[in-house]
């Protein structure tokens, strides 16, 4: 009877362990998962966790410069997924970074980097144009002689080297990411965080080698 | 209140859900007429039973009415095979209809129908019941969900790339290009990897478009094939003519253990020359010279892992074949030399039965390679560049080794860019099969039965009612 007790704990918790995708026999209806860590679905590109993780390595790294993130006046830093160049084999909206970082940055700056949209340009002309034409109000924070002028660009560069073992079947794929803070006015970069590299390697079924 | 069921009921038509049918019919039957609508879910009820034996869990014929009803005439065809070949054939009627779509200007459908393609090519099938099904010594090749040979995965790549390319999203073109590079690098033979000259080619054509150094790409495609040349430095305009048709896969070997290609025959056209009047109605024309073949790239992949397998699988059907043959013949002839009596007869016996054992084995075993195939490919891909202020307009001709070819001159519409424009046709209208082509009837009658297998294809027609409301919206 004790042995029955034992075996029947020792399956339970075996089954406890196992991952809950691990048979794949019945549907699963939606399901929350952490953006943090792996999801059910993971391959050897860029993935939620890694956007979210380069974002907070990149914020914590600019908060603690007190050049940019003290500075008497808040810097203008220009941020937008059009300058993250993909030059990796991966496709990917680079806006899904440049998006967690402008907002990671912005709320936890709490007003230290202010942050101008140029994607947004031509929407600030035509109200700037209106209401100087009188055709609406001048708003609740008044005019400007000009829009804002930027003094640095966060600008990115996403790299990638592929691999195959054709014994194996085994693929390989290396992924760097890198950002740097341009100075608009000198062309200096002030800032370029620690590449974030994965490296992460697969092997389909001999089916479809 | 009954035109507020009605749309619910062909919602969950094409579901393919009988017993959520049935919900629905009792909730109808609730706020209609609860007789009629027991009545009418009595009728649907026995239809599906009727159905079941023809087509297996579905989709039936009512839910593939019900789903092609919003879908355009020229596409029908193709919708309709991507929703009966379910999630086995799902790559490539994907790749079959992105490619219909293409043809058809339809281009949000053609994005997504690649964008899903390629997402299922670069899934890793780590532990896979179809996968294993397919190794399997009594199962077919064809069990397996459909991949693509590293050349059909390939072209996948390549039209998702001008795809990207079309909207200058010059970054993912690049990125889409590299991934059909990569695919070509599944090659036996060291001689024939990445020799994908186009996709190199592409690659330093997006990485300038993009600001980037194209240089070395392009050297790599010059150096591939014979006759094709960097741009020069201040080309603006990218002009790619697809001509042909790409080769069939076909079954080889005594066990159909082997796939061979067949190249397509009935197009003469070798060339394309393609007629550009620019401003003040200048003409120009450029003679684009050839980047790959299809065809070579089916060719010189060498073997495939899968091979060894198939090849083994032939080796003990043909084995255990001979082995029953030999013993039949032997016990018949020992039974028929004893007269069927004593020692000798009885062992014949045994010997035949066990030959017979041996024969029905050998029977049951299944070597056969999986040839379904992408058949809408073209077959070579000419690729030209020229420096030209936009707009300009272009119309193309094309022509055979003994000249111009029964084929009306076109216009092509230039899709432009800031920086590149691109000028894409191809020789001949995209006219694909009523079915997945090459598919094994045999393997889909035998897997349409399987209650699993229905659950994740009922999961993947209802995902394809999110695909055709996400294309719409773009």
């Amino acid at each position: 009877m004790a042995k029955w007790c034992i075996a029947a704990v020792a399956l339970t918790c075996l089954a406890a362990t196992q991952p809950v995708f691990a048979a794949p026999k019945r549907g699963q209806p939606a399901m929350e998962l952490d953006p943090n860590s792996v999801g059910v679905v993971s391959g050897t590109g860029i993935e939620m966790r890694d956007i979210i993780g380069m974002a907070d390595r990149i914020v914590r790294d600019l908060l603690q410069r007190p050049d940019i993130a003290n500075a008497p006046k808040p810097p203008r830093i220009i941020l937008e997924g059009s300058r993250i160049a993909n030059k990796s084999s991966q496709r990917l909206d680079t806006d899904m970074l440049s998006d967690q970082l402008r907002s990671q940055l912005l709320r936890a700056a709490a007003g230290r980097m202010r942050f101008l949209s140029r994607e947004n340009i031509q929407d600030v002309m035509a109200e700037r144009e209106l209401k100087r034409e009188g055709q609406t109000d001048v708003g609740t924070s008044g005019m400007t002689r000009a829009p804002a002028g930027a003094d640095y660009r966060l600008v990115g560069r996403i790299t990638s080297q592929d691999a195959r073992n054709n014994t194996t079947g085994a693929q390989q794929r290396a992924m760097q990411v890198i950002f740097e803070l341009i100075d608009l006015e000198t062309s200096e970069t002030v800032y370029i965080s620690e590449p974030y590299v994965i490296v992460r390697a697969q092997r389909d079924d001999v089916v479809y080698r | 209140m009954q035109n507020m069921v009605l749309p619910l009921i062909v919602a969950l038509l094409m579901s393919g859900s009988s017993a959520a049918l049935a919900q629905v019919a009792t909730t109808a039957a609730a706020a209609v007429d609860p007789a009629a609508a027991k009545a009418a879910a009595k009728v649907r009820d026995a239809q599906v039973r009727g159905w079941r034996s023809q087509y297996g869990e579905g989709p039936y014929p009512d839910e593939i009415d019900a789903f092609l009803q919003n879908k355009s005439d020229r596409l029908k065809p193709y919708w309709r095979t991507l929703l009966i070949g379910g999630e086995r054939n799902s790559v490539l009627n994907f790749e079959r209809l992105g490619m219909a779509a293409i043809d058809a200007g339809e281009w949000a459908v053609a994005e997504k129908s690649f964008d899903a393609a390629l997402l299922r090519i670069e899934t890793v099938y780590g532990k896979n019941a179809q996968a294993e099904a397919a190794r399997s010594l009594f199962r077919k090749e064809a069990n397996k969900d459909y991949k693509g040979e590293p050349y059909e995965r390939a072209m996948a790549y390549y039209y998702r790339g001008l795809l990207y390319l079309r909207r200058n999203d010059y970054d993912n073109a690049r990125a889409s290009f590299k991934g059909g590079e990569f695919q070509d690098t599944v090659s036996e033979a060291e001689a024939f990897k990445s020799d994908f000259a186009a996709l190199n080619y592409l690659i330093g054509w997006s990485s300038r478009c993009a600001g980037d150094n194209g240089d070395p790409d392009f050297a790599v495609a010059t150096e591939t094939q014979p006759g094709l040349v960097a741009p020069p430095a201040d080309h603006n305009v990218l002009m790619i003519a697809e001509l042909g048709h790409g080769p069939a896969k076909a079954h080889d070997g005594t066990q159909k253990e082997k796939v061979i290609f067949v190249p397509a025959n009935g197009f003469p056209e070798a060339k394309a020359m393609f007629l550009i009047a620019g401003a003040k109605n200048q003409q120009q024309v450029v003679e684009p010279v050839q980047a790959s073949s299809v065809y070579f790239q089916a060719t010189t992949r060498g073997g495939r892992a899968m091979d060894g397998i198939l090849d083994g699988k032939a080796n003990w059907k043909t084995g255990t074949a001979t082995v029953g043959n030999v013993a039949m013949n032997t016990g018949l002839a020992l039974m028929g030399n004893s007269g069927g009596y004593g020692n000798s007869a009885g062992i014949g016996a045994g010997v035949a039965v066990a030959g017979m054992l041996f024969s029905a084995f050998s029977s049951s075993m299944k070597a056969d390679a999986d040839i379904r195939y992408w058949e809408t490919l073209p077959d070579n891909i000419v690729i030209g560049t020229i420096r030209l202020k936009t707009p300009f307009k272009a119309k193309v001709g094309f022509a055979g080794a003994d000249g111009p070819v029964d084929l009306p001159q076109k216009d092509v519409t230039p899709f432009d860019g800031q920086k590149c424009t691109l000028v894409w046709t191809r020789s001949r209208p995209v006219e694909g099969m009523d079915d997945t082509p090459g598919d094994d009837l045999k393997v889909r009658a035998s897997l349409a039965r399987d209650k699993k297998l229905a659950e994740k294809n009922r999961l993947f027609r209802a995902s394809l009612n999110d695909f055709v409301t996400i294309a719409a919206k773009d």
